[in-house]
């Protein structure tokens, strides 16, 4: 299978060659049904596109209309080559995007594997463990800030005070702001991994489990040798769509650390934030945006292209 | 099946408190309803001050920061004193957190997109949105309307707000900057605060105040040109300091300069409360309404809120001083801000949205919120007169006097000792200064938190000042 | 139906075999876990859930108690006389609840009197139009966004060209651009003037629904047409190909055979486009605040320069999260199963 890199360009629409309508007329019918969504989503993303391309070879500070004019390269050029900030958050993305995706895949299974045991409660359990998923991220992302992680009325800033051992106070969005941030990714994401998880979880064939048991498999041994192996595929999934989302992400940081201390926590998504929209900086916006999406397109075939190996390969 | 009731055992829990609010919510609406009759009552006294016009007729869109003030008069609007006088224009308002409503009111204004008629903005902005032809020069019109009585508002509010074409906005109200302390703490440690501290007083009283309860002060650590680099831009000034040479070659690093930022971050991290990297205006005014800041120092217009019972339980104990000199006694910092309404040039509402200005601005208005909410939510330091109210003098007893004088002195065309080719007070008026200000405010906070050296902070500063008058053609 | 199912590959028959024979797998007793498990899950589910308990907790309690530490968790009606103050009480008590952290290691207290209050003041600030607006805004996209992924997600099940995998990742691919990187020529686009340098073309649909409803179809396409094409996926060729020899036409095939067997991925399909489009914040607040805000933007009003009052952000923040957190918890099952389809294939 290949994935073709060629993918985000606007071939797509390429079909507008004289003989349009006859070729649609003869297209399987599964074409047709396509091409609606494929039109829909060409038009609606790929036209601001195309002006987000056209905005980053411009020279245009939006308070200062009368230095607009063509740039060339520079805006890309003083992102690449010049900008601290730019080589910042793109650590930062990595950091935030490998560590949230994979703890929240390993917490998601954690949290998977409780509910998959028979106990008093356990929808009520399950019910609990899914809410942060379904929380409005800007409101889970005030809440943590002003009352869990605010050095002076968050609970687990009392909490950490008042339990562990030399009573330490840290102010947790300045002293560990990485950390904040990955933790609040984590308490949102794990809950969606669970639930693609659960389902995997609950397609194993009881008959296996019960001959693992009936041979007297541990319950750790039966985890290890008929859960895991099983749900390499959906871990895989949540991998992938987590990553999409992740990578992207934004409302936590504009609401929690404003990318801050420094450049602690600013990502591509919120230096973008900071260039287009707080600075008016349209061109260098526009330039980051086109870079993000181009390393998005690296990034995501690579792991697209690795996930199909591997799953070739069981 | 347990399992099921239990689940909705827990929504119904949740949801309870919710249908008996939902119930309350009924007779509210229907107390609302009441007091309309009220409403009509209270402006009653307006009309004598601005008369009736049914002439103007439209719908014009508002777009406002939400503070307290403008809260209050969209409260105002919507009992219908605003129609008591313009029968005939329709106010629909936007309200927005600052972050926000700056982002769409810049992007509304700057692209022309047209949405709004009437936009709250500031001297920063005006002078910048006017030379670009953005928006309609007002004070014309203002200064021929007798009722309006334009001579009222501060000069320096209306230079900041003016270019070579004229007045391009109309101060709502307006603040300069003081010290906010609490004379109980000072009382105990029996140390006594001057009227006019130089920030080397503040320093040592904030050390001498600092407790694990109670810290030594308050200052703004969030980053952002308008939160942190307010302050520490007026402590700049009064330590000597400047942005810019009037070369445009950059003077943070300059001895003055570097001095007075030493001393903000020096003293936030030892005296500071945890977490100043992200304190921001209402945060250190929560602080310090809840007793765990000793001394904060802040916009004028903070006065009001630290002086609500309501919202401080210490309000009597509140003291004032000037905002600290250190350099000259006679720079204060020269902070100077308002909250301004300003009408976009592509409005086509122009005679509604002057007619809804001119209202919102004028003492018609001061006097509608007095009698409908109180001094605490009208908007003050943009008119003279409001300091010879008798009402609000006996409000504002223990500080209208300081911020008169503030504002008085404030001077933003000259905010530096030495001399700058830039005006502003707390800012840059550059259009370039978000950026850069934003850039240069998280590289303090990060020397806040400890990331990095203060020294190394000012230096990173330093160079993004050269970088940005460079780039955009201020060095020659 | 279930008769004719055919056992195909692997995987995927197993699956099938969840929607055509529920009961089945209720019927199977799983092994029953022993108490420490469960006292481990109720913690470990305490512990997630907290903040949003924390948070619904604080919208019912006075300004005075909400940043109360340890907080106080009990609600218990009428005690104002004994600890927390209730409104209208002197400021003193109040002040002396505010002091209370430091002298917490005397006797601990827990309650804190509910009220109303934040909710009455957040009612009269008409909440009602944003709830409109976002549940137009959610329902509408998500409408939309079936309409168009159904057919589509069908068609590429149906693999009617090896350059399908492409098709999908193009859809995927759409969402790599930040929302903050193309905001400003959204803006411009959306503006009834447009970018004067490029002819002045404009849609004018800033501040409409019409544009909101639009954009979020837009967001949600992709995950959409990739769920439901897994669905898809999982009907045995034999059924489609059974019907086709029928006779039966496209329109027929997919109303009467395919669609009531990937009903319930629907749903969770359903259920995931209206969370993310109830919970988008940046986009409503950039495109849609004047003329058309949604509940995030009514909840961040509360955030003002005020003053921090976390009972009243707290009050607003559960109402605008309510609704979608509701929903989720009675959809819970659908989106268990319509998540992970993606993996069988």
């Amino acid at each position: 299978m290949a994935v073709a890199d060629r993918s985000l360009s606007p071939a797509y629409g390429r079909a507008a060659r004289p003989s349009l309508f006859h070729r649609l007329w003869h297209q399987p019918v599964g074409r047709l049904l396509i091409l609606p969504a494929l039109i829909y989503a060409i038009i609606v993303t790929q036209a601001p596109f195309l002006l987000t391309i056209y905005y980053s070879f411009q020279r245009w500070n939006l308070q200062r209309p009368s230095t607009r004019g063509f740039a060339g390269l520079d805006n890309y050029k003083f992102l690449l080559t010049r900008d601290h900030a730019f080589r910042d958050a793109l650590l930062n993305t990595a950091i935030f995007t490998i560590s949230a995706v994979l703890l929240s895949l390993l917490v998601g299974l954690f949290y998977a594997e409780l509910v998959n045991h028979r106990f008093p409660g356990r929808g009520v359990v399950r019910t609990l463990l899914i809410t942060p998923f379904l929380v409005m991220p800007a409101a889970a992302a005030l809440t943590w800030k002003n009352m869990l992680l605010n050095p002076t009325y968050g609970v687990v800033d009392w909490l950490t005070r008042t339990t562990l051992p030399g009573n330490p106070s840290p102010n947790w969005l300045g002293v560990y702001p990485k950390e904040s941030i990955i933790l609040v990714l984590v308490w949102r994401w794990a809950p969606f991994m669970m639930l693609i998880l659960l389902a995997g979880m609950q397609s194993i064939s009881e008959e296996v489990r019960e001959a693992a048991r009936v041979d007297g498999a541990t319950a750790w041994q039966e985890f290890r040798s008929i859960t895991l192996p099983h749900l390499s595929r959906f871990m895989q999934l949540g991998g992938l769509l987590g990553t999409v989302y992740i990578v992207q992400d934004f409302d936590p940081i504009y609401l929690m650390t404003k990318g801050g201390p420094g450049t602690a926590t600013t990502n591509l998504s919120y230096l973008t934030y900071r260039k287009a929209v707080e600075a008016s900086n349209v061109g260098q916006g526009a330039a980051l945006g086109v870079i993000v999406v181009i390393l998005s397109i690296i990034v995501i075939t690579l792991l697209i292209r690795w996930l199909d190996r591997m799953m070739r390969g069981t | 099946m347990t399992r099921r009731i239990l689940s909705f055992a827990a929504l119904f829990a949740l949801l309870l408190p919710m249908l008996v609010v939902a119930g309350g919510r009924a007779t509210a609406l229907a107390q609302d309803a009441t007091p309309g009759a009220a409403g009509d009552a209270s402006p009653a006294a307006a009309p004598a001050m601005m008369e009736r016009d049914e002439t103007i007729s439209g719908t014009i869109d508002v777009g406002m920061v939400a503070n307290p003030q403008m809260v209050a008069l969209q409260d105002l609007v919507a009992s219908g004193a605003f129609n008591e006088i313009y029968p005939n224009v329709t106010v629909r308002f936007t309200v927005l957190p600052e972050n926000e409503i700056r982002q769409v009111i810049t992007q509304d204004v700057t692209t022309q997109a047209g949405q709004f008629d009437v936009v709250t903005i500031g001297p920063f902005e005006v002078p910048l949105w006017a030379e670009e032809g953005w928006l309609e020069e007002v004070g014309e019109e203002a200064a021929a309307d007798p009722n309006y009585n334009l001579d009222d508002i501060f000069e320096a509010h209306k230079q900041g707000l003016s270019t070579e074409e004229g007045l391009f906005a109309l101060p709502f109200y307006g603040e300069s900057s003081m010290v906010f302390y609490r004379k109980d703490l000072f009382e105990q440690a029996g140390i006594e605060m001057p009227e006019e501290p130089t920030w080397e007083q503040i320093g040592e009283f904030a050390k001498q105040l600092d407790s694990e309860e109670v810290s030594g002060i308050c200052l703004r650590g969030l980053p952002g040109w308008g939160e942190q680099l307010a302050p520490l831009t007026t402590v700049i000034n009064a330590f000597g300091g400047r942005w810019f040479d009037e070369d445009w070659n950059a003077q943070l690093d300059s001895e003055q300069s570097a001095a007075a930022i030493r001393f903000y971050i020096d003293t936030l991290r030892e005296y500071g409360p945890a977490g100043a990297e992200g304190n921001g205006f209402t945060e250190c005014e929560t602080l310090f309404n809840e007793g765990k800041v000793a001394m904060w120092y802040d916009a004028t217009s903070a006065a009001e809120l630290v002086t609500d019972p309501e919202l401080n339980p210490n309000a009597e104990n509140v003291g004032f001083a000037f905002a600290p000199t250190q350099a000259s006694p006679e720079n204060h910092g020269n902070w100077l801000w308002n909250w301004s309404f300003a009408m976009a040039a592509n409005s086509d509402q122009k005679e509604a949205a002057l007619a809804f200005m001119k209202w919102a601005t004028s003492p018609t208005y001061f006097q509608a919120i007095v009698e409908a909410e109180g001094y605490g939510r009208a908007p003050t330091g943009a008119r003279a007169s409001t300091y010879q109210d008798p009402g609000y003098r006996e409000y504002a007893g223990g500080f209208a006097d300081i911020v008169l004088q503030s504002l008085e002195n404030a001077n933003p065309n000259e905010p530096t000792i030495d001399p700058v080719p830039y005006q502003g007070g707390q800012f840059v008026r550059i259009p370039e200064f978000q950026q850069l200000g934003n850039d240069v405010s998280q590289q303090f906070a990060a020397a806040i938190v400890g990331q990095q050296s203060v020294d190394d902070a000012i230096q990173a500063a330093n160079d993004m000042a050269n970088q940005v008058a460079q780039d955009n053609g201020y060095q020659t | 139906m279930q008769t004719t199912l055919p056992r195909t590959s692997s995987a995927p028959s197993t699956a099938a075999r969840r929607w055509a024979l529920p009961r089945r797998r209720r019927g199977v007793q799983k092994d029953q876990a022993s108490p420490a498990w469960a006292v481990l899950a109720w913690v470990v589910a305490l512990v997630t859930f907290f903040p949003v308990l924390h948070m619904v907790l604080t919208g019912f309690k006075h300004e005075s108690d909400a940043v109360d530490l340890p907080p106080r968790l009990l609600p218990v009606p009428g005690i104002e006389e004994s600890a927390a103050p209730a409104e209208g009480v002197s400021a003193e008590p109040a002040a002396d609840a505010a002091d209370a952290p430091a002298e917490a290691t005397g006797g601990v207290d827990l309650r804190f009197d509910p009220t109303l209050e934040q909710y009455e003041t957040i009612l009269g600030r008409e909440f009602m139009p944003f709830f409109r607006n976002s549940a137009f805004a959610s329902l509408g996209s998500t409408a939309l966004v079936m309409l168009l992924a159904i057919p589509a997600a069908y068609g590429l099940a149906l693999r009617p060209t090896k350059k399908w995998k492409d098709v999908l990742f193009f859809f995927i691919s759409t969402r790599f651009l930040p929302a903050s990187g193309v905001i400003v020529p959204l803006y411009i686009l959306f503006s009834a003037n447009g970018d004067p340098k490029l002819g002045g073309f404009g849609l004018d649909l800033l501040g409409t629904m019409r544009g909101l409803i639009i954009l979020y179809t837009a967001m949600n396409l992709p995950i959409a047409i990739w769920m439901l094409r897994s669905f898809f996926e999982e009907v045995p060729r034999d059924v489609l190909d059974a019907a086709r020899v029928d006779g039966a036409g496209v329109m027929r095939e997919m109303t009467q055979i395919l669609l009531p067997m990937v009903a319930p991925g629907i749903a969770a399909t359903v259920f995931i486009s209206i969370i993310f489009a109830w919970n988008e914040f940046f986009l409503a607040v950039s495109l849609a605040a004047v003329g058309t805000s949604t509940v995030p933007i009514f909840m961040v009003k509360f955030v003002t320069a005020e003053g921090l009052f976390w009972a009243k952000l707290a009050a607003s923040s559960t109402m605008a999260v309510l609704p979608i957190v509701l929903l989720g918890w009675i959809a819970q099952k659908q989106l268990v199963r319509g998540l992970s389809m993606g993996a069988v294939k």
